[in-house]
């Protein structure tokens, strides 16, 4: 059985509350001994016992140090607390619950909780609780703490003209970025919960009257389904959401701005925010839209639409040339033109290898330098692989090891596969380059061809939330390639996607 | 369907390997060890069988690799010169020139078209060279020299020949494609001349080929030639002048010209019965003064008789080309398709075939020509009152 | 959750525009240039009232047809079960034996033209694994396959038919008079067969399709840039090399593109050409696949299933298996030497098409009329 199929089949098992699942504590009694039970051996509980109100009515706030703020607790919660006309004459925990709830103490956010459970899990998300021992009841109140990254720059996709904020961790500062963007009612948010142990927040997102509620009913489905212990990488999400996750290409879009996600969004697409993830998804996917930049929508069209046919020529330039290259030094050294052919059959003259076994070797020892400048720190890495690539390179070259060509080819492929918006894709296309590279070394051109026409079938197999991957190159209709290629003047483009099956298909006048 | 595609994939990849027998690494060649042919000359051997001669392509500064071997056929030839080149694999996929001698062209060059075609090394478009009085052998390996090869001068030739006459060289689907319509086909011919300034100290005088006008060959066999000024008739014929020069003389006056460009046109005169009584050609030249040959002021009379010797040597050319037509019964020159491309209903109409018309049919041939520039100087240099 | 609706119409006719390019660079312009010579590009002018003769018939054939429905339901509506379902086993026969014909045709023009010292089987068995991984998939991932691969074939071809157009002799083209009216018509068959026979294979694959209210107008759009195509094809090469020379050669087109020349720097690209023919071959070989195996599963009371497990063998899918083997067994038997493969491309497959298009299918059309169960 698949993995998507085993999802599918596992029916949800949501208990009423925050909770995902059933905790061992749920059915404890809600008392501050008990909530001590539930931490023990937990390093970072604090508790002061108070007296509440003018009858002095026995209180305990309870709270995690480190994600509170210790300002507010003190401020917002302990301060009116022990205030003691602020709280009237409330003689009894119940009374002074209300007049809490009511307004007797600060704080914006406050829950009235009757389970150990429910308030223990307000309390690990930076909440503080104030619990009546003898009534079973607390009042929680959200101090988060501060303390977390700020908005900064985008790293990985930049952008001259557009908005220079992206998603941090935290699962609130992100939705306010996209709220500010998108600033209407219609904007709906389904919070969830993933994890049994690290209690993942997280938030899908889509516009109400454009998303196809069918992709939200689906995307909402496959969360619930997902039972882990905890959720602390983005593989977690995109191998449980997506359609095929034995495939190595990306078939949820992830990025780490805001302008982006709440563009996507008004296109039809449904996002999923996650707490802890500093980036947010969208779906459906598919290969176009890894193609797209939001640098695109900022350009003059003619430009973007240049940018963007140059792209897709270096995701073929970068899939095909080594294959390509391997073949025609191989097989069809017709194709070389007679003075390219002269000057390769001497430059190769002194090389004891063959050019199949050139081109591996440099793809190979090509990809240890790129992993290798991965492992290494910002300050070196970025020098080492030049020098790495340089060093080894030329020396290469120099002990006729390999040929020039097979380092300009190999080179080549690599900077295109560096031009690809997704490291995703990037990373799927070095797969896809030395598969073709052993079709050409097998069987020329022929390979290749057959080759390409197997990775298209598989492709074109693929589907994300009911959208076929290629689309919309595989619609058939003949503007097809060209919506994928060509970035259409705003006031020209009248009407959203039609691969993503909005109700509302008119996106202007 | 995925797993099926990844199988599909494998099973292919064995399928294509060495493993099995007439794989597709069949034709794998190791790149470094190719010795890329890009001339080769056919001779007729002892026997009746083919000398073959090749040429190698080589880097600037590298002398060429010639070789010659002789064989019942092409293809054995061919096997036999790669056991002279042992550590080399010899690749004619990149073949520009086939030279042929006269004597395989007068045996009949029909044999070598075929394999040509047949052949998945050669290209149909490759130019055909005959060599006029000598053998392909000769200038294939005479040619070779330190600083050049076969190749490079028949380059020269064929860029000589399309840019200064206008002509062409043809190749072997223009040959096969005009003998099966025609009968008759135009090749392109070459002379091996000792090179002029070849260094005396050398061991062997290196040979060049000099453009030399046009072989005939009929039903697949060299039945004569016609020289470089009949061909260049027939260029004018043909609308085509190209660039080059022509020596001018009327009397006193003498010059050169560089042609500038030329029309022509063909009008039949029909006998009752459908044939072809008289064919009027009429052309009509330009050209400019490169070089006067006469210090004087170029005045209305020194262009007239320009004129006039300009027109009287292309219908001299024009006329010795058409009788050496005619007297072989070949259409040679394509009349017979221009006119059909112009009359279809009638040329399809006419009773006998265009080439058994052909030595009944009177040509009018009529020229003429317009000297007409002088380039920046109306008057030659040095003269008062001359240039401006 | 897949694709909730139906393959497109667009795609099947992009799939269409793909088929085509295999038997028509085997048929046209080599055997359009052996009955009309020079004027064989008229000839692809001449076929199109017979072409869109047979869209509408195929229209009128497939205008009543229910959602879901293909030829094979209707031919067992026209014919009753029984009868129906024999003339369906028959098309699917000939479907099986036409993709093992194609292997083996494919395989030899490789070997013509780019790999000389190869054995032929080495790319029937390579398309034959290709074809079956698409056969066991769903028709509408063939079809999205095809949509891909089409813009690329468009753009590659329109620029070697640029680039061969510049060398082209008029002299070879014209003149055209009223004597070359029956060849002409001649020559015009190649075409019509070739055209006629993809649109019966599409009617096959229609099931799989939304119903498209304007079917003839819709086709008959479709067949204009095919003629434009063939007759491209056939000016260019014949233009290059004459008629006579053209019908002599086994494969005229790719034997055109060896002369081809790009800014005089890039020459031969006749390989690149001849790999880019692994897409229509492919495309055509897995239609085929799928048409015959989807058509002998309702035959023999199957509901096919899209997609599946590679070798899960219920609800009829070792069907495709046998149609797949069975390919595989005509392209090894069915030509020895190439006069064989030379007459079958020439004489038997043209008339077994003609057979089966033209006299059975209306029969049965007819047929069907009478009992007035279409």
């Amino acid at each position: 059985m698949s993995v998507l199929d085993y999802l599918k089949t596992r029916a949800p098992s949501k208990q009423p509350g925050p909770h995902p699942f059933a905790p061992p504590y749920k059915d404890v009694p809600l008392t501050a001994k008990n909530l001590e039970d539930i931490f023990s051996d937990c390093g970072d509980l604090q508790k002061r016992a108070l007296d509440a109100g003018l009858s002095g009515v026995p209180v305990t706030a309870m709270w995690l140090d480190g994600i509170v703020s210790g300002g507010d607790v003190s401020e917002d919660v302990l301060r009116p607390l022990t205030e003691k006309a602020r709280l009237g004459g409330a003689k009894t925990a119940e009374e002074c619950a209300e007049t809490i709830l009511r307004g007797g103490v600060y704080a914006n956010t406050a829950k009235m909780r009757t389970s150990a459970a429910d308030t223990a899990d307000d309390m690990t998300h930076g909440w503080c609780a104030v619990v009546f021992d003898g009534a079973g009841i607390a009042v929680t109140f959200e101090v988060r703490t501060g303390n977390t990254r700020g908005i900064a720059e985008p790293t990985l996709e930049k952008s001259v003209k557009g908005a220079k904020d992206s998603f941090v961790e935290t699962l609130r500062i992100n939705t306010s970025l996209v709220r500010r963007r998108i600033c209407t009612p219609a904007l709906k948010l389904k919070n969830s919960v993933i994890g049994r142990k690290s209690l993942t927040r997280c938030a899908v997102m889509y516009v109400d009257g454009v998303a196809d509620p069918e992709i939200v009913d689906e995307l909402t489905r496959r969360l619930d389904a997902i039972d882990v212990d905890g959720l602390t990488a983005a593989g977690y999400i995109e191998e449980y959401i997506c359609d095929a996750p034995r495939s190595p290409l990306p078939q949820v879009v992830h990025t780490e701005r805001p302008d982006r996600f709440a563009a996507q969004l008004l296109n039809g697409r449904v996002g999923l925010i996650v707490d802890g993830l500093s980036f947010g998804f969208l779906v459906p996917a598919s290969l176009s839209e890894f193609m797209r930049v939001s640098q695109d929508n900022s350009n003059n069209f003619l430009v973007s639409t240049a940018l963007s046919v140059l792209r897709w020529l270096a995701l073929l330039i970068g899939l095909v040339l080594p294959a390509f290259a391997v073949a025609a030094a191989m097989y069809h050294q017709e194709m070389i033109p007679t003075k390219l052919l002269l000057s390769i059959i001497k430059a190769k003259q002194d090389v004891p290898f063959s050019v199949a076994v050139e081109v591996t070797g440099m793809l190979i020892a090509f990809e240890l330098l790129q992993e290798a400048g991965h492992r290494l720190p910002n300050p070196v890495g970025g020098t080492v692989s030049i020098i790495g690539a340089l060093v080894v390179g030329q020396s290469a070259v120099d002990a006729r090891l390999v040929s020039p060509l097979a380092v300009i080819i190999v080179a080549m492929a690599g900077v295109c596969g560096y031009t690809m918006p997704s490291q995703d894709i990037g990373d799927a296309l070095r797969i896809g380059r030395l598969l073709l590279v052993l079709s050409a070394i097998l069987a020329g051109l022929f390979g290749v061809a057959a080759g390409l026409c197997l990775m298209t079938l598989y492709l074109c197999s693929l589907e994300s939330f009911g959208v076929n991957y290629m689309s919309p190159m595989s619609n058939g209709s003949g503007p097809g390639l060209l919506r994928a290629l060509v970035r259409v003047p705003k006031a020209m483009n009248k009407f959203r996607d039609p691969d993503l099956r909005t109700p509302d298909r008119r996106r202007q006048r | 369907m995925k797993k099926v595609t990844a199988a599909a994939l494998a099973l292919s990849l064995a399928l294509l390997s060495g493993c099995s027998g007439g794989s597709i690494y069949a034709n794998y060649r190791e790149i470094d060890r190719l010795l890329i042919i890009q001339t080769i000359g056919i001779d007729r051997g002892a026997d009746g069988g083919v000398v073959l001669s090749i040429s190698a392509g080589r880097l600037g500064g590298e002398p060429s690799v010639c070789m010659r071997a002789e064989g019942p056929s092409i293809s054995e030839a061919r096997d036999l010169l790669q056991n002279y080149a042992p550590n080399e694999v010899l690749f004619y996929s990149h073949i520009n020139c086939v030279v042929i001698g006269e004597g395989a062209a007068k045996a009949g060059i029909g044999k070598y078209l075929d394999y040509i075609q047949r052949s998945v090394d050669f290209r149909l478009d490759t130019p055909i060279f005959l060599v006029k009085g000598g053998n392909a052998g000769d200038l294939v390996m005479g040619a070779a020299g330190e600083s050049r090869s076969v190749t490079d001068v028949l380059e020269s030739v064929k860029r000589d020949v399309e840019q200064s006459d206008g002509g062409k060289v043809y190749t072997a689907a223009e040959i096969a494609e005009a003998l099966s319509f025609t009968g008759a086909a135009l090749v392109c011919c070459v002379e091996c001349a000792a090179e002029t300034g070849a260094d005396p100290n050398a061991e062997k005088s290196e040979v060049t080929a000099i453009p030399s006008g046009c072989g005939i060959l009929m039903s697949d066999a060299l039945a004569g030639y016609i020289s470089p000024q009949e061909t260049r008739g027939l260029n004018f014929l043909s609308g085509s002048t190209g660039s080059g020069t022509m020596e001018l003389s009327a009397g006193k006056y003498r010059a050169t010209v560089s042609m500038d460009g030329a029309e022509a046109s063909l009008e039949p005169v029909w006998a009752e019965d459908g044939s072809i009584k008289f064919i009027n050609a009429a052309v009509k030249l330009r050209a400019g003064i490169a070089e006067p040959g006469y210090l004087a002021p170029l005045d209305e009379n020194c262009l007239t008789a320009l004129d006039g010797a300009l027109a009287d040597e292309a219908r001299g050319w024009i006329n010795s080309a058409l009788a050496r037509s005619k007297t072989l019964s070949a259409d040679f020159a394509g009349l017979g398709r221009a006119l059909e491309l112009d009359f279809p209903v009638k040329y399809r109409a006419m009773p006998r075939s265009f080439t058994d018309q052909l030595p009944d049919i009177i040509f009018n041939v009529s020229v003429t020509a317009r000297v007409g520039r002088t380039y920046d100087l109306e008057n030659p240099a040095g003269l008062p009152g001359g240039a401006k | 959750m897949n694709g909730r609706e139906k393959s497109a119409p667009g795609r099947l006719r992009a799939m269409c525009s793909m088929v085509l390019l295999a038997p028509a660079l085997r048929l046209i312009p080599g055997r359009a240039a052996a009955y009309s010579g020079g004027a064989c590009w008229l000839s692809m002018a001449v076929a199109a009232p017979f072409i869109l003769l047979d869209i509408w018939f195929l229209s009128a054939f497939m205008k009543n047809r229910a959602p879901g429905e293909g030829m094979s339901e209707l031919l067992c509506r026209a014919l009753g079960r029984a009868a129906g379902g024999a003339v369906s086993a028959l098309f699917s026969l000939w479907f099986v034996f036409y993709c093992g014909f194609i292997l083996r045709s494919g395989a030899d023009r490789f070997i013509s033209t780019v790999y000389p010292s190869s054995a032929p089987w080495v790319f029937v068995g390579v398309m034959l694994f290709m074809g079956l991984a698409a056969a066991l998939g769903a028709e509408k991932t063939l079809q999205s396959a095809a949509a891909v691969f089409l813009p690329f074939m468009a753009a590659a071809l329109t620029l070697v038919l640029i680039l061969a157009f510049t060398t082209v002799s008029a002299e070879n083209l014209l003149p055209v008079t009223a004597a070359d009216a029956v060849p002409v018509l001649k020559g015009a068959a190649p075409a019509a067969d070739v055209c006629c026979a993809i649109l019966t294979d599409a009617c096959f694959l229609e099931g799989g399709s939304v119903k498209s209210p304007r079917r003839f107008r819709d086709w008959s759009l479709w067949l204009i840039p095919q003629l434009v195509l063939m007759l491209a094809l056939c000016a260019v090469t014949v233009g290059n090399f004459g008629g006579e020379l053209t019908a002599k050669m086994n494969y005229p087109f790719f034997a055109m593109i060896r002369s081809v020349r790009i800014i005089k720097s890039v020459e031969r690209i006749e390989a690149l050409v001849v790999a880019l023919w692994v897409a229509p071959d492919f495309v055509l070989v897995s239609m085929l696949l799928i048409i015959a195996s989807r058509t002998l599963m309702k035959c023999a009371g199957y509901v096919s299933r899209e997609g599946g497990a590679a070798l899960d063998m219920t609800h009829g899918r070792f069907i495709i298996w046998l149609c797949a083997l069975g390919a595989g067994l005509v392209s090894v038997f069915i030509a020895p030497d190439s006069f064989a493969l030379e007459l079958f491309s020439a004489k038997i497959i043209p008339g077994l098409n003609i057979a089966l298009i033209f006299v059975l299918l209306p029969a049965c059309f007819v047929a069907g009329k009478i009992r007035k169960t279409i």
